[in-house]
């Protein structure tokens, strides 16, 4: 085999990796975005319940009930609505009524949550961003 | 007093700097080249006053300035005193300038050069921007009146030994490439590299890879322990951004021994010199401006988000204008074939860099969606694993078969006889996991193969060598491990959640766990409990493990401190947490099997690493 021959074997296998990697990248990459909704969000946006999406807000105050094999429900809320989640697993440290949380799963129906994860995003001042500013959006943000 | 002498040796430090800097002008070289020996010391030693100075404040607990108000309290145990002096956002920007400082004196000590001199008037450049930025964006030393009695807290999650160290690592690795870079555009302003400059880099890319490996595999290992969720790694875009220089890194550290060895591939390995560099300021950027917190606070408070963009902007632009204009005199007129070991090298870095790029996509594409359109979302970790994990993998396959080719042309049958034995230990692997693995068998299979096909060229290789190289046959063998870590973790880890009451038992992985004794524990600090867990296997005890929940008390955060009974095939997680009920307490178990092959594999390769910059041999 001639080295010009070589190069250019190389050069289209090359192409032909980089084709192949750019679009298995970009369809895992669209399966795989993850939207963030707000308890108003999704009250009012259809949202398709085989979608896994991220919904924040804060855990109401009194809204926590324990069941049996780790069950858990409990409400999201942005001060304006709430919707209920229902989720079995482990929960994060910093999971409390009043704090803010973040929950990745399926909306059932508009008011329905099931959450797969409950996420244990924290930053220096102990609320994930998303529901900074989600809480933002509906008026009942306090800090700074 | 103390604060404003800390911030006038930084206002010293930057007119040293500038003097250095200055030097690229062909107006000044006369009269500054003399000068630049001295300028390092007195720069370096004008940085390093200021650094003690923050950290002299923060054990006095002075109050009075708000960096040791903010990220300091009279509880705080001293050892967090002085680690926090990085653990903030000012301190770690000093911590960077002064790692920038002080490699540029390094740097300095070597044998004075045309290139040498440029270099460091680069390397001052690079710091005059940085003390620009600390100077009036982030003051360590700013002040308030009247003085607090005492400080907030130390967020609880960074006082940990692993997240103490884990910045300094980091930031050896992030600054290393600096003067990898900076000697890269010293070469461009030459318009020509000289002999011996890839000789000249080499140290430096070891040394700033080493440190960023070890780095990476700590702030893993902190992550592991104190976020209590018992996994190593989240694709987090703060994990991103270390890994994204280290991509690049190694892809430069591969391609600078093409250089070294065949004088091929110069302008190559100056682009990705300047990539690297570049990701590491993408990476200070993306954990300091703020960014990552939220979007919107960034673009409330713009001005240190700006200036580091606007200062990555200006360095990357500029290096790659260079680049531009002058990378065309360089190129040697070798040819190189694709089956040779120059070959496979940049066929290997070409899959690290498209790997890099998909991480990078994954990472940014979220903040710009934000920006632009508002739209909240995330890139799922399943998105880096199918991608990223297989354009890492096919390098390490290319990684067993390389060493045992020659350079300039290699018969490729020769080779692939020279790595049976490896092969066939692959299979080996591979009918192990599937007789044992019940599930995730077929990728098991694959990671696991790789895994041993790689430890097996390696040793092979090595066993050839006559002078008993190790630092090659490390990296590739420390690679190996981590890959068969990330395999049993990623595929076989077991989780349990148990609500238990003192005297409940649960099973793990055929590990038996009982709950045996509660106790509260009181610090000035945080106050918590201490639970002990008996763990037994087949009726002998294992380990006696004790998992703390903490609350802080200034913070009033909680925080779990997970026991783990580390052994070479798998670690026993044990963290707690409080349930809801009085007396019952919610404890999680982790079956981690082979998790200590991912740090293993990290130290591994870093001490390859360290023993190639001192050419040391077995």
């Amino acid at each position: 085999m001639k080295p010009k021959h070589q190069r250019l074997i190389f050069v289209t296998v090359s192409v032909l990796f980089l084709c192949i990697s750019a679009l298995l990248t970009l369809r895992a990459f669209r399966d795989n975005l993850v939207f963030f909704y707000s308890p108003s969000d999704v009250a009012q946006q259809h949202i398709d319940p085989e979608r896994l999406i991220r919904l924040g807000g804060l855990v109401e105050n009194g809204s926590i009930k324990r069941g049996d094999d780790n069950r858990i429900t409990f409400e999201i809320t942005d001060g304006k609505t709430k919707v209920g989640v229902t989720y079995q697993g482990l929960l994060p440290d910093l999971f409390r009524e009043g704090q803010g949380v973040v929950a990745e799963g399926y909306m059932k129906n508009t008011t329905h949550f099931a959450a797969k994860n409950i996420l244990a995003k924290h930053d220096e001042k102990y609320m994930p961003r998303e529901v900074v500013d989600a809480l933002k959006k509906s008026g009942r943000w306090k800090g700074q | 007093m103390l604060p404003e002498f800390g911030l006038f040796f930084l206002i010293l430090a930057l007119l040293v700097a500038s003097l250095q800097a200055s030097y690229l002008m062909p107006a000044a070289q006369k009269f500054v080249a003399p000068c630049l020996p001295a300028a390092a010391w007195l720069q370096s030693l004008l940085i390093t006053l200021a650094f003690a100075t923050l950290m002299i404040l923060r054990l006095e607990s002075d109050f009075s300035v708000i960096n040791v108000i903010q990220h300091s309290n009279l509880t705080l145990p001293t050892l967090y005193k002085i680690a926090g002096t990085w653990g903030n956002h000012e301190g770690s920007m000093l911590l960077w300038v002064w790692v920038l400082a002080v490699f540029g004196l390094a740097l300095s000590r070597s044998e004075h050069s045309s290139t040498i001199q440029t270099a460091i008037a680069v390397q001052a450049l690079l710091c005059v921007g940085f003390l620009l930025f600390i100077l009036c964006t982030s003051n360590p030393f700013a002040r308030i009146f009247p003085p607090m009695a005492d400080g907030e807290a130390l967020n609880p999650l960074l006082q940990d030994i692993g997240l103490a160290m884990h910045p300094p690592l980091l930031y050896l690795g992030y600054v290393g490439f600096s003067i990898v870079f900076s000697l890269a555009v010293a070469a461009l302003l030459q318009g020509n590299m000289k002999r011996g400059w890839a000789e000249l880099v080499h140290p430096w890319i070891l040394a700033a890879w080493s440190a960023l490996t070890i780095g990476i595999g700590l702030g893993s290992w902190w992550a592991y322990r104190v976020l209590g969720w018992g996994g190593f790694w989240f694709w987090d875009p703060v994990e991103n951004a270390s890994l994204l220089p280290w991509l690049s890194g190694t892809a430069l550290l591969h391609s600078n021994y093409v250089l070294r060895k065949r004088g091929m591939l110069k302008s190559w390995v100056i682009l990705l010199s300047i990539i690297t560099f570049g990701l590491s300021l993408l990476g200070t950027f993306l954990t300091r401006s703020g960014v990552l917190i939220s979007v919107h606070s960034f673009a409330s408070d713009p001005a240190r988000g700006i200036f580091i963009l606007g200062y990555i902007t200006v360095v990357l632009g500029g290096a790659l204008l260079l680049f531009a204009l002058r990378a065309g005199q360089m190129e040697s007129q070798e040819k190189m074939l694709p089956l040779s070991r120059e070959g496979m090298i940049v066929i290997n870095n070409l899959f690290l860099l498209t790997a890099c790029a998909t991480v990078l996509l994954g990472t940014l594409y979220p903040m710009i969606m934000q920006l632009t359109s508002g739209t909240k979302l995330t890139v799922g970790a399943p998105y880096f694993n199918a991608i990223a994990l297989p354009l890492l993998a096919i390098p390490l396959i290319f990684a067993g078969l390389a060493p045992f080719m020659p350079w300039q042309h290699a018969p490729l049958r020769q080779a692939l006889r020279q790595a049976k034995p490896a092969m066939l230990a692959a299979l080996a692997a591979m009918l192990l996991v599937l007789a044992v693995a019940k599930i995730k068998i077929v990728l098991g299979m694959l990671g696991m193969g790789l895994s041993m096909w790689l430890i097996v060229a390696s040793l092979r290789w090595l066993k050839q060598r006559a002078d008993k190289h190790l630092s090659v046959f490390l990296g590739h063998f420390g690679a190996a491990v981590v890959v068969a870590g990330i395999t049993g973790m990623g595929l076989w880890q077991q989780e349990f959640l148990r609500p238990m009451k003192i005297g409940d038992s649960t099973d793990v992985a055929g590990y038996h766990a009982v709950y045996t004794k509660e106790s509260t524990v009181i610090t000035p600090n945080y106050h918590g409990w201490r639970d002990e867990f008996s763990v037994s296997k087949n009726g002998k005890e294992v380990a006696q493990l004790s998992p703390e929940y903490r609350i802080y008390d200034i913070a009033k955060s909680p925080g779990s401190v997970a026991a783990v009974d580390y052994g070479f095939t798998r670690d026993i997680y044990i963290a707690i947490a409080p349930s809801g009920t009085e007396g019952i307490v919610a404890v999680r178990l982790y079956y981690n099997p082979m998790i200590g092959f991912i740090w293993t594999g990290c130290l591994l390769m870093a001490i390859g690493g360290i023993m190639a910059i001192f050419k040391l041999k077995l």
